[in-house]
């Protein structure tokens, strides 16, 4: 069990994340949503140990330090690994880093977005080291797979064959939780919804009592967030009045 | 042990190739250069192999400047992250690219005292009108650069060369280190500067209170690099300033 209790996170004086609290058992596969700057980022940074917070973040119990984070993997969209190290070196290391590494997933994904294994992988287009870097944290062998944006620069059809081989590949205890902006892309993949907006949680949902509502997971995001679609048309008709 | 060594291999693999093109092309543009210092002087006097001065120095500044560009971003990819989630700590990681490091200048120095050894014997046995039967020792202690890299059976001199490696090894990574959070780390170049003048200045045999202050500075320059990891890698509020923009400098 991931459990975040009471974090909070300041850049200065400005709250990034306040007094988020949130549990994720295993085997999950959730949604983080959220606008630009909601907090979703720097939430999986708390996670990871990668900023200062307040609060307490645990796995299992334990505080997240460099004894267990094998047991989380992260797929930043910030490209990080190694520039001169090609894809398969980047299996070696990771074999030696993680005793749980799995090189059979890492092949058939490899194989799956047909990138080449021994390019440096800073000579990689930006679609493939999204691609790799997701390859590699599904790969890690974790329990926890953390993946932020996981998809930009990968066309749609790029995107929906990964969701279905994520679903496949994914082993019962394997947990993701996936920040993207994609909510419609997703709905019917994740099997929980949480909600970030201005730092705060304002939502958590399955998709199971979603769906027991009637509501679409696109109408709760708007709920939640009290989008006004009427702004549309005030400010169309602002514009009109000012020509 | 094979996470250590694994993060070792990772670090050591950027740094061969340098090592080996740069000793080599040092090795030989020090033979250049004390051959045409011996033309100069005309005979052969005891200071001959300081004429080697600019290619040792020029070669570990060269060096030293490659050492400082592996593990830092380039091509849009940042290994920063992952650096930090590993089964080893960022300090150790720190540690082991230090430790590379210094392996590489230790395989530029080895061959650059190849070098003056191999030319000292090379002059000892081809001209007998040039040298004599000791003359390859006395130029090896008579120089400044020969008696601080190959300082024989002078063995102190030894763990002050081993000192100054590591520290030089500690300001490389210290720099890759600093670059990975978009600043740019000014004194590993002091470093480099005082490590020259520390080199470069001429130890008399025997004078171990030389030896002992410069392996003692080399010792405290390492360990306030390793502290410095060690409190940044622990204290994340200065690294999110670095995510407002720009790269910043800093000592």
């Amino acid at each position: 069990m991931l459990e975040i209790k009471n974090v909070t996170k300041r850049y200065n004086m400005k709250k990034a994340l306040d007094n988020v609290s949130l549990s994720i058992p295993q085997g999950e596969l959730v949604g983080l949503f959220g606008e630009n700057g909601a907090g979703k980022t720097t939430l999986m940074k708390c996670i990871l140990g990668y900023t200062s917070y307040t609060g307490s973040i645990t796995l299992d119990g334990e505080r997240i330090s460099h004894k267990n984070i094998g047991r989380i993997a992260f797929a930043t969209s910030e490209h990080s690994f190694f520039p001169n190290l090609s894809p398969n070196g980047h299996a070696e290391f990771y074999a030696s880093q993680f005793a749980t590494f799995n090189r059979r997933r890492f092949d058939v994904l490899m194989d799956f977005f047909e990138l080449p294994r021994g390019r440096a992988a800073k000579r990689l287009s930006t679609g493939q080291k999204n691609q790799f870097e997701v390859v590699l944290a599904l790969s890690q062998g974790a329990d926890y797979i953390l993946m932020d944006e996981p998809f930009s620069g990968n066309d749609i059809f790029n995107r929906e064959d990964f969701y279905k081989v994520l679903l496949g590949i994914l082993g019962e205890r394997e947990t993701v939780l996936l920040s993207t902006h994609l909510i419609e892309e997703v709905s019917s993949f994740i099997g929980r919804a949480v909600l970030i907006h201005k730092g705060q949680i304002t939502g958590d949902v399955s998709m199971s009592d979603l769906e027991d509502s009637g509501e679409g997971l696109v109408d709760y995001v708007k709920r939640a967030w009290n989008y006004r679609a009427d702004r549309i048309a005030r400010a169309i008709d602002e514009l009109g009045e000012d020509s | 042990m094979k996470k250590h060594f694994s993060v070792f291999l990772l670090m050591a693999r950027y740094m061969l190739w340098p090592a080996l093109i740069v000793t080599a092309l040092g090795a030989g543009a020090s033979v250049f250069m004390l051959s045409r210092e011996l033309e100069k002087m005309g005979y052969m006097q005891s200071t001959l192999l300081d004429g080697a001065v600019f290619s040792f120095y020029g070669g570990l500044a060269l060096l030293y400047i490659l050492l400082l560009l592996p593990m830092r971003g380039q091509g849009g990819v940042h290994p920063r992250y992952t650096l930090r989630r590993l089964g080893v700590s960022e300090l150790t990681s720190y540690i082991w690219q230090a430790a590379a490091s210094a392996m590489a200048l230790f395989i530029y120095t080895a061959g650059q005292a190849a070098a003056l050894a191999g030319y000292s014997l090379y002059l000892q046995s081809a001209d007998g009108s040039l040298a004599g039967n000791m003359t390859a020792i006395v130029l090896l202690y008579s120089s400044g650069i020969s008696h601080g890299i190959m300082p024989l059976s002078d063995w102190p001199v030894y763990f002050q060369l081993i000192a100054e490696l590591f520290a030089l090894g500690c300001g490389a990574a210290y720099f890759s280190f600093k670059s990975r959070t978009g600043k740019i780390a000014v004194s590993p170049f002091v470093l480099l500067a005082a490590a020259v003048f520390s080199m470069a200045m001429y130890t008399d045999v025997g004078d171990y209170i030389h030896v002992g202050l410069f392996t003692g500075f080399s010792l405290f320059i390492s360990a306030l690099f390793i502290y410095g990891v060690y409190y940044r890698s622990n204290n994340f509020d200065e690294e999110d300033a670095d995510f407002s923009g720009g790269v910043s400098r800093e000592g």
